[in-house]
């Protein structure tokens, strides 16, 4: 549980295409992202779909990130979608923000065990999360705190949750 | 360029057949789009010819799908061109030579990549190439 709500984005990994960010609550030891990995980096029944996970990743960094990659999960208005749209084999779920074709934020995510997200307190939290920060990051574009210049978030990268 | 070293734990016992299986449904999706672009069809218009829900159509376009060999049959008779070919015992015992692959990527802002391939006894087919040109030697 975090007692922090101020959060900084943080660049997780770079590829040609894509800038993949995470984010981090003020004082944790793990990102988001990492905290979704060692959930189940040590659970021989995920080590598939975290394989997958981590291919396409790679895949769509060479490539650019296409809506079509991506599942919506969210609103109309807001980008927040799961990665990897379909995973045949699992009911894994990564969430992210498709920014752009070329910064996508990975939070975090879970086993999904109930027939919607919003079903599952955690799934639940981790989305309502990641539209917060959507709107946040939003918010400061449109009030030129926040830039992209060459596929990188320029300027302000904390929030207050 | 950064990379994440819980990520890379998992990359080091990745199996290979991994990178097989996502390097295929990926690029059979991105060929699967040109082709739909080429036709001028959206995903409701492909799940309208096939008889699929769009819902479907956007799992098949995800990159990460296990399509069926009659799904792509299907797909194939819609956009009328190929996504895929199989190296025949014949075509794999011809190639005792070196042969040099030169793939250009120039559908979808993919980066022009001019690098050799050097690849021994085997065709290979980028699906997601427009052009393809291979030297014998």
């Amino acid at each position: 549980m975090n007692l922090s709500n101020n959060i900084t984005l943080e660049i997780f990994e770079e590829y040609d295409e894509v800038t993949y960010y995470t984010f981090r609550f003020l004082g944790d030891e793990f990102s988001e992202a990492e905290k979704f990995i060692l959930n189940f980096i040590d659970k021989k029944e995920f080590e598939e779909d975290l394989g997958i996970i981590t291919k396409m990743i790679e895949k769509i960094g060479k490539s650019g990130a296409e809506p079509r990659n991506f599942r919506n999960v969210g609103k109309m208005r807001d980008d927040v979608a799961s990665l990897p749209e379909y995973l045949y084999s699992s009911k894994l779920r990564l969430y992210v923000i498709h920014i752009s074709k070329n910064i996508v934020i990975i939070g975090n995510g879970g086993y999904k065990t109930t027939k919607t997200y919003n079903e599952d307190p955690f799934l639940d939290s981790c989305v309502s999360l990641l539209q917060t920060i959507d709107f946040k990051i939003k918010s400061n574009i449109k009030y030129n705190r926040l830039s992209i210049i060459n596929r990188k978030l320029v300027g302000n990268l904390s929030y207050n949750i | 360029m950064k990379r994440n070293s819980l990520l890379d734990r998992i990359r080091k016992v990745r199996a290979k057949y991994i990178d097989i299986f996502i390097d295929n449904s990926y690029d059979l999706s991105t060929r699967i789009q040109y082709l739909m672009d080429v036709k001028g069809f959206d995903q409701k218009e492909l799940a309208k010819k096939l008889n699929k829900n769009e819902s479907e159509i956007s799992k098949w376009m995800s990159g990460s799908h296990n399509y069926t060999i009659k799904t792509l049959a299907k797909i194939e008779e819609v956009l009328g061109s190929k996504l895929l070919s199989i190296c025949t015992e014949e075509e794999y015992k011809q190639k005792t030579e070196v042969v040099i692959i030169y793939k250009e990527f120039l559908y979808n802002n993919i980066k022009v990549d001019k690098a050799p391939i050097n690849i021994q006894n085997q065709k290979s087919y980028r699906l997601n190439a427009q052009k393809f040109k291979t030297l014998h030697c």
